[in-house]
Formats: C-alpha cells, structure tokens, sequence
C-alpha cells in the first residue's frame, strides 16, 4: 500500500513538474509548410524574448508565400540561418487567450495590402498547425483597400 | 436584403468631402461623384494656377524667416543683386496621382534663385558639391482635397552623394508619391512662402533623422551663425542655446532672365568648373500668354555661382519637427488641458450631429468602419471636412496618410464583429504617432482622435504632454508600411498581451486597462470619455498605487 502511495504522488510530482516546464510555445517552434498546387506558405517559428516589450518571450518567426509559383512576400533574409538571434523578424505570437494553451496569436503583415492583419495558430498535432488570418480593428496606415491577400485557414505540416 | 445592399453600395463608394457644411448630405454624395469623375489633372491644376491661386494672397506672401529665403537675401546682398522670388512649374512635366481622395499633381518648380543648402558631406570637393545641386529635385505639388479646396506644397529631394553617384546623377525616378526604396537624402516640403513644414533625412525608405528648422532663429549672427571662411568652424561642439555647429554648403543658382519675370524657366545646371556655370534651361512664354502653350526650347545661358560656406547650429533629432510649420508640435504647448479640446468639441459636434449619428449608428447597427476628419475654422471651430469608410463588415479602415495635409481631428468607429475591439486599438495607437511624426496634425497640442464603439460608448485621445508623446513616439520610429507594420506588431504586443486590451473583455476593464497603458509607458496622451451625447466628457486617469481609475467630469 505505501508503494502505491509513494508511486501515485510520484507520477502527480512528475507530471506536476512537467506541466511547469513545457512552455506552450515550444510545441509551434520549427518550420511549417502548407502546399496547394503551385501555392505555397512556410513559416519558421523561433521562440526568443523580446528584449523591447517587457521581455516577454515570444514566438518569433518569417514567413513566405508563393501564389502560382510567384512569390508574393517573403520575410525571409537572403542570409537566413535559424541558429542566429531573430532580431528583424516579421511577426511575432504569443498566448493571448489563458484558456486555450493550443493557440498562439499576433500580428502579421499583409505586405501586398501594406497592412498588419491578425494572426492565428491553432495547434492540431505535433505535425500540423491551424493558419488562420483576420481583419483588425482600427486604422491601417497606409493599407490599401482590398481582402487580403494571405491565404487564411489553411493546414501548415511540420518539416 | 435590399437594404443590406444599398449599404454596402454606399459604404463602399462615397468618400464624402464637405468644408463648414451649409450642404445636405444628399448634395455631397452627388459632389463626390461629380469630383471622381474629373479627376484633378494638369490642365485643371494650371487653370486653377493662374485663374485663382495668382491673384491669392498665399502666392505673393515670402516668409522672411524662411531658410531657403533668408540663405537667397543673404547671398543676394553680398553678390549685389537683386533678390527674385520667382517660382514657376513647368507645365509640361506633370505627374498626376491620388492618394486616398486626395488627388496631386506634381509638376518640376524653376527658381529665379534656387538655394540649396548641403548638410554633411564633409569629405566631397566642391566640384562633387556642385554635381549635388545639379541632381537635386524641385518640385511643387498641387493637392486637391476632397471639399476640393486646392493645398500647394513645395518639395525639394536632395540625393547624398553616393546615391547620385550610384544613380549617375539622375533621380528623376523619385517622386512625390513614390520614392526609390534605395534612396539616400534629404526631403524637404514647405509651403509655397517657403515655411518650412519638415526636413526629413531618408535612408531605404526610413527615416533617419528629421532636422529641427532653426536656422533661421539665429538673430544673433555671432552666438549663433558665422561664416566658415571667417574662423574655423568648431565642428561638433555645443552652441549656447542647444544644437551644435556644423558646417554647411550652401549655393545658390541664379537665373538672370527668369529673375526679372516669369520668361524662362531652369530646368537644369551643369558646372564645368568653380567659376563657371552653365544651365540647360527652356524658353517660356511670358506670362502675359500664360493660356497659350509653351513654346520650350532649350538654350544656353551663364548666371552667377554663388558658393557659400557657412558655419550654423543644428539641431536634429529623430522625429524632431519644425516648430514655424505646419505640425505645431511644439513643446513650448506641453501640458495642455485635454479637456479645453473636449469642451471645445462637444459644442462644435452637435453641428454635426448627423455626421456623428450616422457614425454611432454604423458602429452599434453597422458593418462598416467610419472615421471623420475634423479641421478647425478660423474661429476655432471642429468642422467635419471629409469621411472615408472601411469595407463593408470588415474590421479596419486603410487609412493613406496624406502629404502636407493637416487635421485637427479624426472620430471613427469600431463596429459590432468577432474580434472587434471595444477600445483604441494598436493601429490607432499607430496611426496617432504616424500623423504626428508626418505633421498631418495642424496642432498636436488640440488634436483629438475620437472613437465610437459598438457599444455606444466614445472616447477621446488628446495630446496631453507634446514631449512626453514626442519620446514616445520615437520608439516606433519609421513611416514606410514595412516599419508601419513592424510597429504595430510591437505595439499590438504590449497592449494585448502585457496590458490585455483586448476584445472579448468588459468596457470597464478595458477603460481600466488603456488609462493604465498610456500611464504606465510614459505616452503624454490622455483617455477621456463622452457621455451618449457626446455632450459631457470625462478624464480617465489611471491611479498605480490604487489600481483603478478616476473620473473627473470636464467643467
């Protein structure tokens, strides 16, 4: 009976443990990809602390689109390698909602329509994310009127 | 259905312009369709020249503090000629573009005298100077808004040496509306007395530095401006009352047949040598046959080099604007009462009670942002001048910051949709610092923007202390949409997921919670809120050591 005991509060300590450990953002780190025909989005996600907003940490990342095998915008730097420090990133997400630990949200920008747009990931599995863009609320500088121009609610998989 | 869709027609297709409305809604709508119609060109724009804007008071006023003004009667005096301030577009060379429902026609300006003034630069030669004045662009644009009153601007776009270089001395692909990405240098607007309005050093569509215009402050020559030639010039080092000294290259082209009238025009100067100067120029009708077209013809001419080395104080910063232009963010006004703009708004707002009703109504009932533009009347009334809307039963308006233009005021809505915010959201907070960084508030010290939210509920944003605002504002330093956006997304950061301004959350809260921000990060902007009237409003004021808010009722 004390051995049951003592293995039952072990696994609760474990598990408590791991509970505190894994940040939710870890799960989205690494580079996506969602392909339709000759339409393409990928993004890579790095998870860093933004030094400039209260140091919060943040999934920083770059992302690129192709449309009909043209490329529509690309954050992307021409001299990118992941294990450098992600100071010029593009977007930047983190876990805006308490309740829902499998998503992750932020701005991103529709650089065709010269404007930001909100973001969405929803976490689906360990090889797939949810890519899902909205309108904001409010003024966009310099927008330019028009949908937008990102594809929205489509399935990203893990490379 | 039917009236979902004659909303949308109307939502998404009338950008209404009226000035101190004496017109129906009905009439404007029928005015604006007119104006889109026959858009602003050439033609209009040189009819609209000398049919009014000749015979206008602007035209003939010269601002004798002005730089550019004070550089040319200087330089003038000490040549022994007489000073020109003859100006004329070159009427052949238009570029038309709109920006929003701003419609501009851009056309090349020839001086009789054409000052330029090089900052820096300190290892080029006078030869290569010289070559830096040849390359420099002058132009004067002609903005027509939408109450189609006709704004006119000067804009000077001065390469830096290795962009000249790298463009073999042709920037003709810069242009008011569209500046080459790689561009490096100065770009000046003023008004056409020669008031400077800003001074901004761009470098690959960022700007870099923007220099404080008190040059021509320098009362006293000797504290304050000294020729080069007469002492070394102590390069870096403070002056007595701020800024430091440097040395600048200042030149002066003179056209002496364009100086005694409107006859010809200088399009262009090629130096061969210190003392020579040459200029391709084109021979104009004179004024009298102003209707009648140009006969251009290239010939040559030689005038006078007026080279000038002169040791001044600077002042720059980023973000640091004239305080004689037309932005009026001056520190001089820090710490105003937001509540003298909000008392001088709620009476001012009742004249427009149909503009602000249709604005609730669209935000409680609606499916479309709205937002209002406000300019004060001479006798410091808010008139609705103009509106644009966003597309229909999509969150955000697209907002084109216009050149040279100045408000007192925008009022929009946030409507009723998932994810819609019930407070100023970060691209409002964007778009504040964009207009003030831009000098489109005629005075920052009254500026207001307005927000009506689907609740019913308004709030204010005033421009409490200009400095505090002024640093703020540096932190998102940038106008381009790339620097735009990125700015947004650090902002949208700190306000959703540090301060959870957000939707989804009570009106109190997110009250609570804004106030808290713009305490919080030092912003020098100031919450208030009007009733449902727009009749009464408050200062929200966020308290740190008790964590709430106070409400004080404007008298």
């Amino acid at each position: 009976m004390k051995k049951i005991v003592s293995s039952i509060f072990l696994v609760f300590v474990c598990l408590n443990t791991y509970s505190q450990t894994v940040d939710p953002l870890d799960k989205f780190i690494g580079t996506w990809r969602w392909v339709n025909g000759n339409d393409t989005m990928v993004i890579f996600l790095k998870k860093e602390t933004m030094v400039e907003v209260h140091n919060i940490v943040v999934l920083k990342g770059y992302n690129k689109y192709i449309k009909n095998g043209v490329v529509q915008q690309s954050t992307f730097p021409s001299n990118f390698n992941s294990n450098n420090s992600f100071n010029d990133t593009y977007f930047n997400l983190t876990n805006r909602d308490d309740s829902n630990l499998n998503k992750v949200s932020g701005i991103i920008g529709d650089y065709q329509n010269n404007k930001s747009v909100s973001l969405t990931l929803n976490y689906i599995s360990a090889t797939a994310i949810n890519f899902i863009v909205t309108p904001m609320s409010g003024f966009h500088v310099n927008g330019i009127p028009g949908p937008i121009k990102l594809p929205s609610d489509i399935i990203l998989i893990k490379q | 259905m039917c009236k979902t869709i004659i909303k949308y027609i109307i939502y998404t297709n009338v950008i209404i312009a009226f000035f101190i409305c004496n017109f129906s809604c009905r009439k404007l709508d029928k005015s604006t369709e007119l104006e889109s119609i026959n858009k602003f060109n050439a033609i209009e724009a040189k009819e609209w020249w000398y049919g009014v804007f000749k015979k206008s008071t602007e035209y003939s006023t010269i601002d004798e503090n002005a730089t550019n003004v004070r550089m040319i009667k200087k330089m003038t005096k000490l040549n022994n000629i007489q000073f020109s301030n003859n100006r004329m577009p070159i009427w052949s060379k238009a570029i038309s573009y709109s920006v929003g429902k701003f419609e501009c026609v851009e056309f090349p300006l020839a001086y009789g005298h054409k000052v330029t003034i090089i900052d820096g630069e300190k290892n080029l030669t006078t030869e290569q100077k010289y070559k830096l004045v040849d390359t420099k662009l002058e132009k004067v644009v002609l903005i027509k808004q939408p109450n189609g009153k006709i704004e006119v601007r000067i804009v000077s776009i001065l390469p830096k040496y290795a962009y000249a270089l790298d463009m073999n001395f042709d920037i003709s692909n810069n242009q008011t509306n569209y500046i080459d990405p790689t561009f490096k240098g100065i770009i000046q607007v003023r008004k056409w007395s020669e008031t400077i309005i800003h001074t901004k050093e761009i470098v690959n569509n960022k700007v870099v530095k923007i220099i404080k215009d008190k040059l021509q402050k320098t009362n006293n020559k000797d504290a304050l401006s000294r020729d080069a030639t007469d002492a070394t010039c102590p390069e870096g080092q403070n002056c007595p009352n701020g800024g430091y000294w440097q040395s600048f290259f200042t030149h002066v082209c003179e056209n002496n047949n364009y100086s005694s009238g409107d006859v010809v025009v200088v399009v262009g100067c090629l130096h061969s040598s210190l003392n020579t100067y040459v200029c391709d120029y084109w021979q104009c009708n004179s004024e009298g046959d102003d209707d009648e077209d140009e006969d251009e013809t290239p010939i040559d001419c030689t005038t006078n080099v007026l080279p000038y080395e002169e040791c001044m104080c600077a002042y720059y910063d980023l973000n640091y604007c004239s305080d004689n232009g037309d932005d009026g963010n001056d520190d001089d006004n820090d710490n105003d009462d937001p509540c003298a703009t909000a008392n001088d708004l709620k009476s001012d707002t009742l004249k427009n009670t149909q503009a602000i009703k249709n604005l609730r109504d669209s935000a409680v009932n609606g499916k479309t942002e709205t937002s209002h533009f406000y300019v004060k009347d001479a006798s410091g009334d808010f008139n609705d001048v103009s509106h644009i809307n966003g597309k229909y039963d999509v969150l955000g308006i697209d907002f084109p910051i216009p050149p040279g233009i100045g408000f007192d005021g925008l009022w929009h809505n946030h409507f009723d949709k998932a994810g819609a915010l019930n407070m100023y959201s970060s691209g409002d907070m964007v778009s504040l610092m964009a207009l003030f960084t831009n000098g489109n508030m005629t005075n920052s010290n009254d500026f207001f923007l307005g927000l009506t939210t689907q609740l019913d509920d308004s709030y204010l944003l005033t421009i409490e202390d200009t400095a505090k605002f002024r640093l703020y504002t540096n932190r998102f330093p940038g106008l381009d949409p790339v620097n735009m956006i990125n700015n947004q997304d650090k902002l949208d950061l700190a306000m959703v997921y540090v301060y959870k301004i957000k939707s989804g959350v009570s009106k109190d809260e997110n009250e609570k919670r804004m106030a808290q921000y713009l305490n919080n990060e030092n912003t020098g902007l100031k919450l208030m809120k009007a009733d449902l009237n727009q009749n009464k409003f408050s200062k929200i004021d966020y308290d740190k050591d008790l964590n709430k808010i106070t409400i004080t009722p404007c008298n």
